[in-house]
């Protein structure tokens, strides 16, 4: 499926500054993703899933080794790219109605008919169509990283990266943006990038799970999931290997814990 | 305040409605805070005596108002002051959230000028007007010096920490979006630091007109300090108090078009 690599990792290590001075958070780190893959990050509370989304995404530095996208070294957040994070209260601008929201990363660069269209069309993935004039702040928690996902999706990135994006969501609408979601990338065939700690929902996404562990970070498994496509929320919940994986990454997460 | 039902709000054309109501709220909210102002004043026209050399009751406030106007001070001076105090709360912001903001986004500018900065804000305002009508003369440009001066402290402070308070994610976000420089501060600083600028614009206001309304005293150009320094100089208790009026309700006026601003501009951020 995949034949030429979206990113690339080579012996990456990040470091942050710390209150006892720089600390190590991921370490010598290798990585390939392919393009139109869809690759989760699994790990514990504070691993260092969002610093090395983040690296990827051109917003934090590296130290040493090589991030590469697309063939360039990433040092600032590349075109193509779009990012969905964590704290969707402070990515959204709180002065602007959704529309407006899912239009700032496309409207300096389209016609108006045009701009009208990739925003309803985006509202429409996520399911926003009703609030569309409304302003995020009047919205719930899982409403407003809606917006936030459809203002990525209206770039029509090749590529998503995105920070617990579900996290802060129901079961029911988890689920049925989770297929969105799957829709979306079979369609546009864009690379994946999603950092979670749900261990079902990573299974039921992904082609790759990568599970980071320790401190400083390294990617302890690198599990296939093969799964077959398109996936279905009942179906492939019940498949063998589908148990098998979730088994799998249990047993894994619980040496984690106890560690 | 504002009801929830958030679809109903989703109607176009209602929302800028909505915004002008919210704001003619508040503005009349403030006028009713005025009311035992007003009661005093009736008060005191009732009880007062209208010939008393130090006291005389508000009727005589207006007569003498009457002849100053009739006679073509009133008006010009007033609308003097209101330029003065306009135009240099303009500069003011545009300043003050110039040099603010590349301080805030700054820390090695706001390193080499924060002293400096410091020093020139703790300058009483009144004793720049002798120096600058020295170095610029009595003129116009020197009186918008001076009030420039006085009004630029609180938009300059505000916008600073405002912009020291934004959060890191909003800044990233404009990144990963892909936005240039001119788009960022267009449509995420200036947004986002409306509400510090504004706050500051109105700790401003009250300064400008106190410094205005100084400058004309001391140097006698036209506006109303310097119409009610004559009439303190004349002995004239009624025009002095009719003044103070004209004042009083000129700061009030330009205090609550500004709140009145403020709570139009924040609507959408839900910050009014
Ligand atoms: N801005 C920062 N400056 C310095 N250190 C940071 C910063 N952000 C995170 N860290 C540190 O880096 C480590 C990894 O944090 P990170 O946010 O990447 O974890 P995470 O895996 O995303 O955790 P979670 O699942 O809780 O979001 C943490 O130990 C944290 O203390
Ligand atoms: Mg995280």
């Amino acid at each position: 499926m995949t034949t030429q690599s979206a990113f690339q990792c080579e012996r990456l290590c990040i470091d942050l500054p710390g209150a006892p001075g720089v600390r190590r958070i991921i370490e010598d780190l290798d990585l390939e993703v392919g393009r139109g893959e869809f690759v989760s990050i699994l790990g514990g509370s504070g691993t260092g899933k969002t610093t090395l989304l983040r690296t990827l995404a051109g917003l934090t530095p590296y130290s040493s080794g090589r991030a590469v996208y697309e063939g360039h070294e990433v040092r600032s957040p590349a075109p193509g790219m779009a990012m969905v994070f964590q704290d969707y209260g402070h990515a959204l601008l709180m002065w602007r109605t959704v529309r407006r929201n899912v239009a700032l990363g496309v409207e300096g660069r389209l016609r108006a008919a045009e701009l009208d269209n990739k925003v309803q069309n985006a509202i429409r993935m996520v399911g926003l169509e009703r609030f569309k004039d409304e302003y995020p702040w009047r919205l719930s928690g899982g409403m407003q990283q809606r917006v936030q996902i459809a203002r990525a999706l209206a770039m029509e990135p090749s590529a998503l990266l995105m920070d617990e994006p579900f996290g802060a969501l129901d079961a029911m609408t988890k689920a049925s943006l989770q297929d969105q979601l799957l829709a979306v990338q079979a369609e546009t065939g864009a690379t994946v990038l999603f950092v979670t700690h749900d261990i079902e929902e990573a299974i039921y996404l992904s082609d790759t799970i990568i599970l980071l562990k320790g401190s400083p970070a390294h990617i302890a498994r690198r599990i296939r999931v093969d799964l077959p496509r398109p996936r279905d929320q009942i179906v492939t919940k019940e498949l063998p290997e589908y148990l098998q994986l979730r088994h799998q990454l249990y047993e894994a997460f619980r040496h984690e814990i106890h560690a | 305040m504002i009801a929830t039902d958030a679809p109903a709000l989703a109607v176009v054309g209602g929302r800028g409605r909505r915004r002008v109501l919210h704001a003619a709220a508040n503005a009349w909210s403030a006028l009713q805070g005025l009311l035992p102002l007003i009661a005093l004043l009736l008060l005191w026209q009732a009880l007062g005596d209208p010939h008393s050399p130090y006291f005389p009751s508000p009727s005589t406030w207006a007569t003498a108002l009457r002849d100053r106007t009739s006679a073509g001070d009133l008006v010009p001076a007033v609308l003097a002051t209101f330029q003065s105090v306009a135009v240099a709360l303009v500069l003011a912001t545009v300043l003050g959230v110039g040099i603010g903001g590349l301080i805030g986004a700054s820390p090695a500018l706001a390193r080499c000028l924060g002293p400096t900065l410091e020093f020139l804000r703790t300058l009483p305002p009144p004793t720049i007007v002798p120096v600058a009508a020295l170095i610029i003369g009595v003129d116009e440009k020197m009186k918008l010096f001076v009030i420039v001066f006085a009004a630029l402290w609180p938009v300059l402070l505000n916008t600073t920490s405002g912009v020291r308070s934004l959060h890191p994610t909003l800044l990233e976000a404009a990144r990963s979006l892909h936005l240039g420089v001119v788009a960022r501060v267009t449509k995420i600083f200036l947004p986002a630091l409306l509400p510090s600028i504004l706050t500051g614009v109105r700790v401003a206001a009250p300064l400008a007109i106190i410094v205005s309304l100084l400058a004309e005293m001391l140097t006698l150009m036209p506006g109303l300090g310097a119409l009610l320094l004559m009439a303190q100089r004349n002995f004239n208790a009624a025009e002095v108090f009719g003044l103070l009026s004209v004042v009083g309700a000129f700061g009030f006026i330009i205090n609550a078009a500004l709140a009145a601003f403020e709570s139009w501009a924040l609507m959408p951020q839900g910050r009014s």
